[in-house]
């Protein structure tokens, strides 16, 4: 009885296995005709999904709107895993024929999937890794994001200027929050200011009273908090009002979410710093298309997704050719002006928002 | 000449099931077959992937760094034994549990040496010899060339008196002492082989992505190398194997099926997780099991 079920389990397998490994071959073949396949990954399961589908929404806005008929676009789930990543580089290079890739979110999910598009000569446009190891990954890697150092130099500059000398640092113990934390550190000191606390937390934690106890006891100006994932965004939030703690509260971008106005007035007066915001024409387009506002790296997705449509609008077919391209493009796009330097970054330019009556509001220079 | 038949994305999906069945094999010469309820693997794993890498790129050749790999897991495999000896069971469970936190908090926070969570990016591809395994083909057949020689080298310990006094300390222990056996020093052996193994599977691993940081040897990773051997079924070498090929290569398959991509990702990973169970429920003690664990 029970042979008989795997028996007929194993024959259902091989079926899928068959007719699936048709559906490819049929695929391949088309594919070599004259349509260029663009692929988009990123997280869309997992702690970081709603950056990942707002970045894939982003991309696909694009892509629908220039609606070039030689182009097909393939979509797969990274995870966050570094392991998944470079296997749907793998699958993207050689079983879609890719020319060039949206993607990766995370840092190390592009790292590992980069060396894959190098060696296969295909483009990568990152929309929201900011580690600032990727600016050296290669010559086909790309970001529409500006690095770590960018918005670490920024913050600590705007924290400055507004006159905070002890500042307390709260990072995710991650690839992102260190890097940030790192370059902080150093721009701030040099500056003159001191940091007063250094501590941090691990990515998916939902208490960080033990950190902000020893943050209390420093008596700091002001907090610099960095964090990406929505949910622990809200508790810390919520734990430095319960402990009241009356510092003046940064955040990095990644506290740019819906979620934390739903705290009320405890969150009245946090300032963000955050890229240079989208543009109104595509808040516009985003909001008629999804219904809501523009999430983070939504436009800078849709940015690098223009930029590989405008690369092959001027005749680029292969992933070199779209390489070539990008390096020597220029435009105005959802998140601001992009030319690429030498190393595939883009300079972006970043501004502080202000949580003002239930709002984000971009705060006045 | 693999690629005629198999594009670089099949050759990929096989080197991961190579060496993850290095991986599921160690542990299940530990968890299987000695009985030891060792949730601390994937930091074996860990340790000899950073341990290769860092030495690599060091300027160590290849092959010496592999086996260092090896070894520096297994020491960590004879530390685990001193500190959890007395330990049965639930409770080894939960010690062993508690050195995967450990090592991943190590990895995370010396910094100095391990990047913390920066990671290791651009290790070198390996080199023997004068060849490097530059393409997706010829790692495989590498991977494939040391997946062949470990698992060999393991089912030839199960198989041997040594491997039938594993199983004893397993099933029972005390009887064993009674005949005048050191059962503890059996215990050392066995965890010492099963992170050699891990070790080197992670070198491997390592050396093939070129990319590492601490999130990749974690408790998603623990799940699944635990998954992979409870579907395969304990003390089964063969089960682990199949096990291992069709846990990598599932999620693959289900790739193939066409969705709308705003329920992809979720609907895939519910579909795996449906089929896990399917198996589990028909074989509950696995494909191949041939014990129980209490």
């Amino acid at each position: 009885m029970t042979k008989g079920k795997i028996f007929i389990i194993f024959l259902v397998a091989l079926g899928v296995l068959f007719t699936a490994g048709c559906a490819d071959t049929e695929q391949s073949e088309e594919a070599v005709e004259d349509v260029i396949v663009i692929g988009i990954m990123g997280p869309y399961t997992g702690g970081a999904a709603a950056y990942g589908n707002a970045a894939k929404d982003g991309a696909m806005l694009a892509f629908d709107e220039a609606d070039l008929p030689n182009v097909r676009v393939v979509v797969e789930d990274t995870k966050s895993e570094t392991r998944e990543a470079a296997t749907v580089m793998n699958k993207m290079v050689s079983v879609d024929n890719v020319q060039a890739v949206v993607g990766d979110l995370i840092s190390a999910a592009t790292l590992a999937a980069a060396p894959i598009a190098v060696q296969n000569q295909v483009v990568m446009i990152s929309p929201a890794s900011t580690s600032t190891d990727i600016s050296d990954a290669g010559e086909y890697i790309f970001r529409t994001i500006p690095g770590d150092d960018g918005q670490g130099l920024f913050a600590a500059n705007a924290m400055h200027e507004k006159g905070f000398t002890n500042v307390a640092l709260l990072y995710t113990n991650d690839q992102y929050g260190n890097g940030l934390a790192n370059i902080i550190t150093k721009e701030f000191t040099a500056l003159g200011g001191t940091i007063v606390a250094d501590e941090t937390y691990e990515a998916g934690s939902s208490d960080m009273r033990t950190q902000l106890s020893k943050i209390r006891n420093a008596d700091p100006d002001a907090i610099y908090v960095v964090s990406n994932t929505p949910d622990t965004s809200v508790a810390l939030l919520r734990q430095i009002t319960e402990m009241n703690i009356a510092s003046q509260i940064f955040g990095s971008e990644g506290l740019k979410v819906a979620s934390i106005l739903e705290l009320g007035s405890s969150v009245e007066g946090i300032i963000i710093t955050s890229v240079s915001p989208e543009s109104d024409e595509f808040r516009q387009k985003y909001m008629d298309a999804y219904g809501e506002q523009p999430p983070a790296f939504a436009a800078q997705a849709y940015d690098a997704a223009t930029a590989i449509i405008m690369a092959i609008e001027q005749g680029a077919t292969t992933g070199e050719q779209i390489k070539n391209s990008l390096y020597e493009m220029e435009f105005d796009g959802a998140s601001g002006h992009i030319i690429f330097d030498e190393k595939g970054d883009v300079e972006g330019g970043y501004v502080l928002v202000e949580v003002l009556n239930g709002t984000f509001v971009t705060m006045e220079e | 000449m693999i690629s005629a038949y198999l594009s670089a994305y099949h050759t990929h999906v096989l080197i991961l099931i190579f060496i993850y069945i290095i991986l599921v094999v160690s542990l299940n010469l530990a968890l299987g077959y000695t009985g030891l309820l060792n949730l601390g693997h994937v930091a074996f794993f860990g340790i000899g992937a950073y341990t290769s890498a860092l030495l690599a790129l060091e300027g160590l050749t290849y092959l010496a760094a592999m086996i260092a790999a090896g070894l520096f897991a297994s020491v960590f495999g004879y530390l685990l034994v001193i500190a959890t000896d007395r330990l049965k069971g639930d409770y080894l469970a939960m010690a062993t549990l508690g050195f995967s936190f450990v090592v991943y908090s190590l990895l995370l926070n010396l910094g100095e040496i391990t990047r913390g969570a920066m990671g290791i990016p651009g290790i070198p591809k390996p080199s023997i010899l004068g060849i490097t395994f530059l393409t997706n083909d010829e790692y495989l057949v590498f991977v494939f060339l040391i997946c062949l020689i470990s698992v060999f080298i393991m089912y030839r310990i199960v198989n041997s008196p040594f491997g039938k006094l594993l199983e004893a300390t397993r099933d029972n222990a005390v009887c064993l002492r009674v005949l005048g056996k050191n059962t503890l020093s059996l215990k050392y052996k066995a965890m010492m082989i099963s992170a050699f193994f891990a070790g080197i599977s992670g070198s491997l691993y390592a050396h093939y992505i070129t990319f590492i940081d601490p999130t990749s040897f974690y408790i998603s990773e623990l799940i699944l190398v635990l998954t992979i051997v409870i579907v395969g079924g304990l003390a089964s070498i063969k089960g682990s194997i199949v096990a291992t090929t069709v846990i990598i290569y599932l999620p693959e398959l289900l790739r193939l099926l066409e969705m709308p991509s705003s329920v992809m990702g979720p609907a895939r990973q519910a579909i795996y997780a449906l089929i896990l169970i399917a198996i589990l429920m028909i074989r509950p003690r696995g494909l191949f099991g041939k014990v129980d664990l209490e």
